[in-house]
């Protein structure tokens, strides 16, 4: 039941955000563009307005929707394999690896594509946290959970030393832009990029993150329960490092999506990730086109990335949930 | 979590220096040096001032200058002072070649802002600053540190950001009040006169274009653009270029702006701020691969002016900075 | 001697069987050569000192914790053969009190005990509803089905437990000190339940057992385990003796007999503080 509503609310966002923008251009105006694009018709808009829908809007509010389910999934799935509430996409050292993959770029003139860069710090950062955890001896949660810290300070500062030691003029603000996470640059191959990794990898996850809930009562249990759990914990983290790691690449470290919606989902449809899984990718989806469509219009004609919006929203939220008793943390 | 490790970096950028290395010299009209002066007898010392909220007071004409941001080292160098000059730091680019051989003596402590105790090394009196955030303790020190240690320090009054200070709109009298007021806090009131009154010669010189063009002032930015917007100096030289300022409506001095604003506006010209960390092509690359932006009609028809990123900052290079606009944009043809 | 009849070995037809079981972990014996069975339609009670290895044995016996060496056969294969799940629908593990990190309702902690069942798209089948139902009835917590697990006392999460391993409808059930946080009464609950389990549906039933006095009354068959090495097994009237509690726990008691049951009850003598002498090790 809520998973069709949650659908319909999808498609309704999509449809108006779309809307919504500094320019002035009428919903009409704008759904008749993007029907010539899907081939239906002509566009009423001029070339020049056409490209705000179907290059600037379009590829941005379809962007959001698959980086908001990602990151969504990868923190509901991170929690229940770490049995750490206050888990989040991040915690495997991926965006500090992904900061100092875009930072190279942006700031050190690497010549690689942004994404690539990006995608390529966060994997490599996944791999550190990976051995550190098991050199420590086998990877259990907290090992896990440690070894991502000590990476993520690392490339936090490594990071910053690059950013402080470059920074010219006021580039920094592009860098500022990442850091905080940004759709502003959402083009059709970001579209192509987030709603792959859906695709290829959200999609597989959600169907094996069934077996999550038996991570409930800890290893033991679960391994009684028929769990072969040293590989599916890993298969999951890999999984769920490769999809956090696209979005990333196209959007920077969009923070409390991750953190806070699973548990806003769990509040009303309870653990059970059969259902979790699906439903908080729906409202990631959702969340984030709002989020970004408030960046990008609430200071009309200035943007702010989205990452203010999600942290200004996403901390009460947070502090909310802490409060109710059904949460534990 | 991961919020707090990721200000660290945002704590860095907030606090980091900012170098700005050389970039194109402005064609077009400079302003021809003024003669090197010994400081006038006639000036009154001490001098008192209220600089950004801080009480500056001069004792005596200062000898040991430190400049930091090409603004102040080329206000100084307009003034003749460039022998008082013991270093600079932080510039922006070349200074115009008028003052390069004095530039060429003065030697650079930092391409970035510079420590307090390299500052303090060269033993100075007086400080001369671009930017507020030059004068904290990570960088210069902090104004009133410098002044009990005798060191007077001065802010460029168009770089204040206290509410009560910030010039709303920055005005060619505000800067050549700049000029004024930086000539008699180093005893050179006449230098400072005379620099004066042919800046607002050659500013009235100055025809402006009377096609009532829209214009985008490009600075940095792929993403989301930094560009000029309502009060500062760009939206100065704008005006007295007879430019209207598609981000006019922004009550600040620069600002983030929406690529979706600039296509709804399709501004007739774009001026290009060139810096060697951000280059005028640099933007035209990502003005061309975007494909919102590739549309629009400046850009399909190459229709771009192009500023040194020091001379986009208020200072006495703005009056040749407007009329180089105006003779670029004279080579432009529209119907 | 009653305790060399005690410890023979009687010769089990299908349940489990562990052959020579070891565990070494860190150069440490954990478990030592243990030959024991989990009998179908009895209940066997695993008792000993703390640290004695009770807890590894019961994983090895429920298939989690593979034996250093020695096996375990299930009616006459190698345990550790069949497939992980195949192991998970034939044996269920009750362990010491876990709580959950995350929300969970108690409906949806029993129903993970049908995870071995679920393949990852099967939907959700009547059969796996029938058996929550069943297991919340048979522990006695249908009424609080829908309150939150993290929301109840120690007794009833166990409880909570216990009826997830009901769900797994297991043959064999294994249950690590299962009455812990209990009260009196929710203990006796709890061991009537499997005691039943055992006897009326067959189950091979074996617990980790605190009380001496409750695995008197309850346990078919006791089995002794010190220092990781089985001291004594068989009958509570042939196991329960004074030498045996003196040798293993170092305590003075009197063994009586249930004026009720007819079962051993041992009263304990007062006992003044010890020194030297090492619990657990048999002489």
């Amino acid at each position: 039941m809520w998973g069709g509503l949650l659908v319909v609310g999808l498609v309704a966002s999509i449809t108006f955000a779309v809307t919504l923008g500094p320019a002035e251009i009428s919903a009409g105006e704008v759904w008749a563009s993007v029907l010539h694009h899907l081939g239906i018709g002509e566009s009423p808009l001029s070339l020049l307005r056409d490209g705000i829908v179907w290059q600037l809007r379009m590829p941005r509010v379809l962007t959001a929707a698959a980086v908001g389910a990602g990151l969504a999934i990868a923190g509901a799935v991170m929690q229940a394999l770490t049995r750490n509430s206050l888990a989040d996409p991040y915690l495997l050292g991926l965006s500090s690896g992904a900061s100092l993959g875009a930072v190279s770029v942006l700031l050190l003139g690497v010549t690689i594509l942004l994404p690539i860069a990006a995608f390529g710090g966060a994997l490599v950062a996944l791999v550190l946290t990976l051995l550190i955890a098991s050199a420590a001896g086998g990877l259990t949660p907290s090992r896990t959970v440690l070894a991502g810290v000590a990476v993520s300070s690392l490339g936090a500062a490594l990071t910053s030393f690059v950013i402080f030691w470059t920074a010219k003029g006021d580039s920094y603000r592009e860098i500022l832009n990442w850091l905080l996470g940004s759709l502003a640059g959402a083009g059709w191959s970001a579209v192509a990029i987030s709603c792959g990794a859906i695709a290829l990898v959200g999609i597989p996850i959600m169907i094996a993150g069934r077996s999550l809930d038996a991570f409930a009562f800890g290893d033991t249990a679960a391994a009684a329960l028929g769990i072969s759990v040293g590989r599916t914990r890993w298969t999951l983290l890999v999984a769920t490092a490769l999809l956090t790691g696209a979005m990333v690449s196209v959007s920077g470290s969009i923070g409390f999506v991750g953190l806070v919606l699973p548990h806003a989902v769990r509040l009303v449809v309870g653990s059970r990730h059969r259902v979790l899984l699906p439903l908080s990718a729906l409202v990631g989806a959702i969340f984030l086109i709002w989020s970004d469509t408030l960046a990008r219009t609430l200071f009309d004609p200035r943007e702010m990335p989205v990452g203010i919006i999600t942290a200004v929203i996403g901390a009460p939220l947070f502090v909310l949930l802490l409060t109710r008793k059904s949460t534990r943390v | 979590m991961s919020l707090p490790t990721r200000l660290l970096p945002l704590a860095a950028a907030a606090a980091c220096a900012l170098a700005l290395v050389g970039c194109a010299n402005s064609p077009g009209i400079s302003p021809e040096p003024a003669a090197s002066v010994a400081p006038s007898a006639a000036t009154d010392y001490p001098v008192s001032v209220d600089n950004c909220g801080f009480d500056l007071n001069v004792a005596a004409a200062p000898e040991r200058i430190v400049t930091i941001k090409s603004t102040s080292t080329e206000t100084l160098l307009a003034l003749g002072l460039g022998d008082r000059i013991i270093g600079e730091a932080f510039p922006d680019g070349p200074v115009p070649d008028q003052w390069a051989d004095d530039a060429a003596a003065i030697p650079v402590i930092s391409d970035f802002a510079p420590s307090q105790e390299a500052v303090l090394a060269l033993e100075p009196d007086f400080v001369y600053g671009g930017w507020e955030s030059n004068f904290t303790p990570e960088t210069a020190g902090e104004r009133a540190a410098l002044r009990d240690l005798g060191i007077g320090s001065y802010v460029s009054p168009a770089a204040c950001k206290d509410d009560a200070y910030q010039p709303d709109p920055l005005t060619f009298d505000v800067v050549f009040d700049e000029i004024t007021e930086a000539g008699h806090l180093f005893g050179v009131d006449n230098a400072a006169a005379a620099l004066v009154a042919e800046q607002r010669g050659d500013l009235a010189g100055i025809s402006a274009d009377t096609r009532g063009l829209s214009v985008l002032w490009y600075s940095s930015g792929t993403d989301i653009p930094y560009v000029g917007a309502g009060i500062g100096a760009p939206q100065m030289m704008m005006d007295a270029a007879g430019l209207t300022n598609i981000a006019a409506e922004v009550q600040d001095t620069w600002t983030s702006f929406s690529w979706e604003a600039v296509v709804d506006a399709d501004p007739d010209v774009i001026v290009l701020v060139d810096a060697s960390w951000n280059t005028a092509d640099s933007k035209i690359a990502a003005l061309e691969a975007n494909p919102a932006t590739a549309n629009l009609s400046a850009v399909q028809d190459g229709r771009y002016l192009r500023i040194p990123f020091a001379a986009g900052e208020a200072g006495v290079r703005n009056v040749a900075a407007t009329a180089s606009l105006v003779e670029q944009l004279s080579a432009i043809g529209l119907d | 001697m009653s305790r060399e009849a005690a410890t023979a070995v009687p010769r089990v037809g299908a349940g489990l069987q562990s052959h020579c079981v070891s565990v070494v972990i860190d150069d440490r014996t954990i478990v030592d050569s243990v030959s024991i069975p989990v009998t179908p339609g009895r209940l066997t009670a695993l008792i000993g000192p703390n640290g004695a290895g009770k807890t590894t044995l019961i994983r090895v016996l429920a298939g989690v914790t593979p034996p250093t060496s020695g096996s375990v056969s299930f009616d006459g294969e190698d345990w550790f053969s069949l497939p992980r799940r195949h192991r998970a629908r034939i044996a269920a593990l009750v362990e010491q009190d876990a709580r959950s990190e995350l929300p969970m309702s108690v409906e949806a902690v029993v129903a993970l005990g049908r995870t071995p069942f679920r393949t990852l798209f099967a939907a959700d089948s009547p059969d796996d509803a029938a058996a929550v139902r069943s297991a919340l009835a048979s522990a006695g917590i249908s009424h609080f089905a829908h309150r939150q697990f993290d929301s109840l006392s120690g007794g009833e999460r166990q409880r909570v437990h216990l009826a997830r391993a009901l769900a797994q409808q297991p043959a064999l059930l294994l249950l690590d000190e299962p009455t812990n946080h209990l009260d009196v009464h929710a203990q006796l609950d709890t061991l009537e339940l499997i005691q039943d389990l055992s006897r009326t549906h067959g189950v091979a039933v074996l617990a980790a057992l605190h009380d001496l006095n409750l695995a008197a009354s309850y346990a078919d068959q006791l089995v002794v385990i010190a220092a990781g090495r089985i001291v004594a097994s068989g009958s509570p009237d042939a196991v329960l003796t004074a030498e045996l509690l003196r040798d293993v726990y170092a305590v003075e008691a009197t063994i009586l007999e249930h004026p009720a049951t007819g079962r051993p009850l041992i009263a304990y003598s007062p006992h003044p503080p010890q020194r030297g002498a090492a619990r657990g090790e048999p002489r």
